[in-house]
């Protein structure tokens, strides 16, 4: 009788320790799928547990999942029709060869800027954020990864100004830098996380800041500025000059201009991101700077 | 002739492979150089059925990897290979019941073979819902009802 049911027990907890084998998939192997799902699935099933939906959401997880997104490269269109401007960030390797885009692929991918926003070329791609600077009273930013959009208000009293995004990779922080297009406020910062309001910085710059073309390379954004002369002698006295802005320490460097660029003239320059430095190219004749020891390359 | 490396299964069955297959482990790779693998290796947690998919997958993406080499003008811009007939071949390779392709997943979880762990997990959860993923995971549903449909009011574009 006792052996009986000493042999039952047995069988019983056999059968617990077998369940118990086979049930639970380990924590790190479902984190490493979870970690492959598209960022649309990853959302979808926070539903499924508690235990799922905090894995998910944990900063550590969360860069992990950033970075994978972010070594595969995607290509981001705009489109405009009408007041409506469209933009669309798809995985590069993902569309097969030949093969018309499908409705999914450009629903799961998608952001649309309503009217005012007539910013074909005034967005950047900051280390996984695109920011979107246009003239009016808001700055977006949207996360293609996480398919998250912000919308922030402009700093309290400012005008219209131009805004920045920039990324600090020692802090894993990403800021808004706003110009004002006036002297009496500003610049303001504001850290995107924590959900702070603008802080005016102490610098002052006596410049205004430009759309037309900006980098952030290694956490510093650089951009550029006109500087207006207090001679009041008219547009031709207009200076554009460049200005590096450290979004870690948040500090303001001028920087000079090689001398042969035209520096009164729009359009005549861009800037570019070239091996992990800023680049300047001159169209006018074709030249390569790359700033840091000012090398003329080509 | 090349050097042979033996996996020894969980039932305890031996399969010789090539040195340039078992290199696909990333694990293997570490014990080759460090030169403990003498005498076969026994690998305790994968049996022979799963272990001879991964030495065929092992064997298929090293020939691959090979023929690959002998043309690279066929790589595109990213140098990436355009390998057609092996993105068939790995779909056709998963093409397996739930338990296998489980088994699939943590070997190559445990042997370290990135491609393959790649393959495995995205097939596992291909066009799943919600409440087949608590299924396949053995998840008990630990929200209340309201709960639940907060959570999905909070990330309704993921349902769209």
């Amino acid at each position: 009788m006792q052996v009986g049911e000493e042999e039952e027990k047995t069988i019983q907890i056999h059968k617990v320790t077998k369940s118990l084998n086979y049930d639970p998939i380990p924590l790190d192997i479902t984190r490493e799928i979870l970690l492959r799902l598209p960022a649309k699935s990853l959302v979808r099933f926070r539903c499924a547990s508690k235990l799922w939906s905090s894995l998910t959401t944990e900063p550590y997880f969360m860069k992990s999942f950033t970075t994978r997104f972010l070594s595969r490269p995607r290509l981001l269109l705009s489109f405009k029709k009408c007041a409506t401007t469209l933009f669309i960030s798809l995985p590069q390797h993902e569309i097969p060869d030949g093969k018309c885009l499908t409705h999914d692929d450009v629903s799961n991918n998608q952001i649309k800027l309503s009217k005012n926003c007539g910013c074909k070329r005034n967005f950047e791609f900051v280390y996984g954020l695109v920011s979107f600077s246009v003239y009016t009273n808001y700055v977006q930013v949207w996360n293609p990864s996480m398919s998250q959009h912000l919308i922030i208000p402009k700093p309290e009293k400012s005008r219209h100004g131009p805004c920045y995004l920039g990324y600090d990779p020692f802090g894993d922080t990403y800021k808004l830098l706003w110009i004002e297009y006036r002297n009496d406020y500003g610049p303001w910062v504001l850290t995107l996380e924590d959900k702070e309001s603008w802080r005016m910085t102490k610098v002052s710059t006596s410049m205004c800041g430009l759309t037309t073309s900006w980098k952030c390379i290694s956490g510093v954004i650089y951009y550029e500025v006109i500087s207006i002369p207090s001679n009041n002698n008219g547009s031709k006295n207009m200076e554009r000059t460049m200005m590096s802005f450290n979004v870690r320490f948040e500090t303001f460097k001028p920087i000079k201009f090689p001398c042969c660029v035209d520096n009164t003239q729009l359009g005549t320059h861009y800037l570019l991101s070239y091996n992990g430095r800023l680049a300047l190219v001159c169209s006018l004749d074709t030249k390569l700077w790359v700033l840091g020891n000012e090398k003329e390359e080509k | 002739m090349s050097k042979k490396i033996i996996f020894e299964s969980s039932e305890g069955e031996s399969f010789e492979v090539d040195e340039a297959v078992a290199l696909e482990c990333q694990t293997i790779k570490n014990m080759i150089e460090d030169d403990c693998t003498d005498g076969g290796i026994p690998l305790a947690n994968v049996n022979s059925a799963t272990l001879t998919k991964v030495i065929d997958y092992c064997k298929k993406h090293v020939e691959a990897a090979a023929a690959a080499e002998a043309n690279a003008g066929d790589k595109d811009i990213y140098g990436a290979n355009k390998d057609i007939e092996l993105k068939t071949w790995d779909e056709e390779f998963v093409k397996v019941d739930q338990p296998l392709l489980f088994d699939l997943m943590l070997a190559a979880n445990f042997l370290i073979i990135p491609g393959l762990l790649d393959l495995t997990c995205k097939t596992m959860m291909r066009g799943k819902t919600v409440l087949q993923i608590r299924e396949i995971f053995h998840i008990k549903k630990d929200y209340t009802d309201a709960e639940e449909a907060e959570v999905r009011k909070e990330n309704a574009w993921a349902f769209e």
